[in-house]
């Protein structure tokens, strides 16, 4: 065999072994197969991703599945490969609630994210066990999302939620 | 024996040769072949220092014979074969771990019927159903009622699709009895694997009860599956 065969059947080889090595270990190409992948295996979904967002060394993916919502997360791994995700299965919303929400929290990335239920809502806020407050208008089909770092976190990371209206009023409010 | 014409004309060859991994092969059969041509006229009657002079003169120009040896030895490929044999060989070492230890995991699981004392077991049930959640097939395969309570429901769970991951939640959704009661409090482990050994255990289980059921309820997958436990508890 010559040398130009012989790294052929090298390149090939790489690759059936590094595509064996994934489907075994639960990497991916790209972030969305990951998603995807990690809620068929958990048996959920598929569900329709309204927003993703970048955080240090992964994505966030805010979904929205018949009656639930999820924020998977995807981590990246070895460069150019993703993670499954980490928790694929959505919670049921409870439309009883203005606002409903989850949180989490992932080495020092923590998150914050739901859904308004009441769309008079335009303004979440959170104020932070360090004091600092964090806030968004920016809602995805009705979900959305905050981030933020954190090196210490007590109990939830977090002391309040408050939810506003346009006119600036508190329609919801939530201590811890 | 040691000449320097010779090792000059190979030092002059071998210079031209970029890809340092196959010098050595190149010198020593470069070598061999003046050698044997060395000895070939030396029979026919030459000294050693002419007969030397002959066979580098008939080897032709080092530097047409080095670069022509280059071009066959491209350093390209011969650095990515040297790099992709390397990588073969740690994918096939990582990779035959991890295949290894799963079918280890499936073959030798935490999970065993023979765990639980004979002396223990009130009543067994062999059972042989399937069922299955998107690509994830679920076999019960028996049913062990001991001594403290305890129902246990062994089963095995693998993924339908052969490049599927392996991985699951290994859920059997919750379980009752014929009259309806839950029962929530136990505990379970699984083998993971593909396939998967898996054992789930409800405690305070009625020992008189006369059906297992088990429904699995969520995110728009369902299934149910009853299996009838021996009268009053009294099987053997």
């Amino acid at each position: 065999m010559n040398r130009n065969r012989k790294l052929l059947r090298n390149v090939v080889l790489v690759v059936l072994i590094s595509l064996l090595f994934m489907n075994r270990t639960g990497l991916y190409f790209s972030p969305i197969s990951a998603h995807e992948s990690s809620e068929r295996n958990l048996h959920y979904g598929p569900s329709e991703i309204v927003h993703i967002e970048d955080f240090d060394g992964g994505k966030y993916l805010l979904c929205k599945y018949d009656n639930w919502i999820s924020c998977n997360v995807v981590e990246h791994r070895l460069f150019i490969l993703w993670s499954h995700g980490q928790s694929p299965f959505g919670r049921e919303n409870d439309l009883i609630q203005k606002l409903y929400y989850s949180w989490g929290n992932m080495e020092n990335n923590s998150v914050f994210w739901g859904i308004r239920n009441d769309k008079s809502i335009t303004k979440v806020e959170l104020l932070l066990e360090d004091g600092s407050k964090l806030e968004t208008t920016e809602f995805y089909e009705d979900l959305f999302l905050l981030t933020w770092k954190t090196t210490n976190i007590e109990i939830y990371g977090f002391t309040k939620v408050l939810a506003y209206n346009s006119e600036g009023k508190v329609v919801f409010e939530e201590e811890y | 024996m040691q000449s320097r014409e010779k090792d000059r004309f190979l030092d002059d060859v071998i210079k031209y040769v970029k890809y340092p991994f196959v010098r050595a092969d190149i010198r020593i059969e470069l070598g061999n072949h003046i050698s044997d041509r060395i000895e070939d006229y030396m029979e026919d009657g030459l000294v050693y220092d002419v007969a030397e002079k002959k066979s580098i003169y008939d080897m032709g120009d080092a530097k047409e014979i080095g670069r022509a040896l280059n071009k066959e030895h491209n350093p390209f490929v011969g650095w990515m074969l040297g790099i992709t044999n390397v990588f073969i060989v740690i994918l096939v070492i990582i990779t035959g771990y991890v295949l290894i230890a799963t079918t280890f995991m499936s073959l030798f699981g935490l999970v065993d019927v023979n765990d639980i004392p004979k002396e223990d077991i009130v009543y067994e049930v062999d059972v042989d159903k399937k069922v299955q959640i998107d690509d994830r097939v679920i076999h019960f395969t028996k049913l062990v009622y001991d001594k403290e309570g305890n129902m246990n429901i062994f089963y095995r769970s693998y993924d339908k699709r052969l490049w599927g991951t392996g991985w699951s939640n290994n859920s059997i959704g919750s379980i009752y009895d014929e009259l309806g009661n839950r029962y929530i409090n136990g505990g379970g482990r699984a083998s993971n694997g593909i396939i998967s050994n898996c054992l789930t255990s409800k405690r305070n289980f009625p020992r008189d009860a006369k059906e297992l059921v088990m429904i699995y309820d969520s995110c728009n997958r369902y299934f149910e599956v009853r299996i009838p436990l021996p009268e009053g508890g009294s099987y053997e």
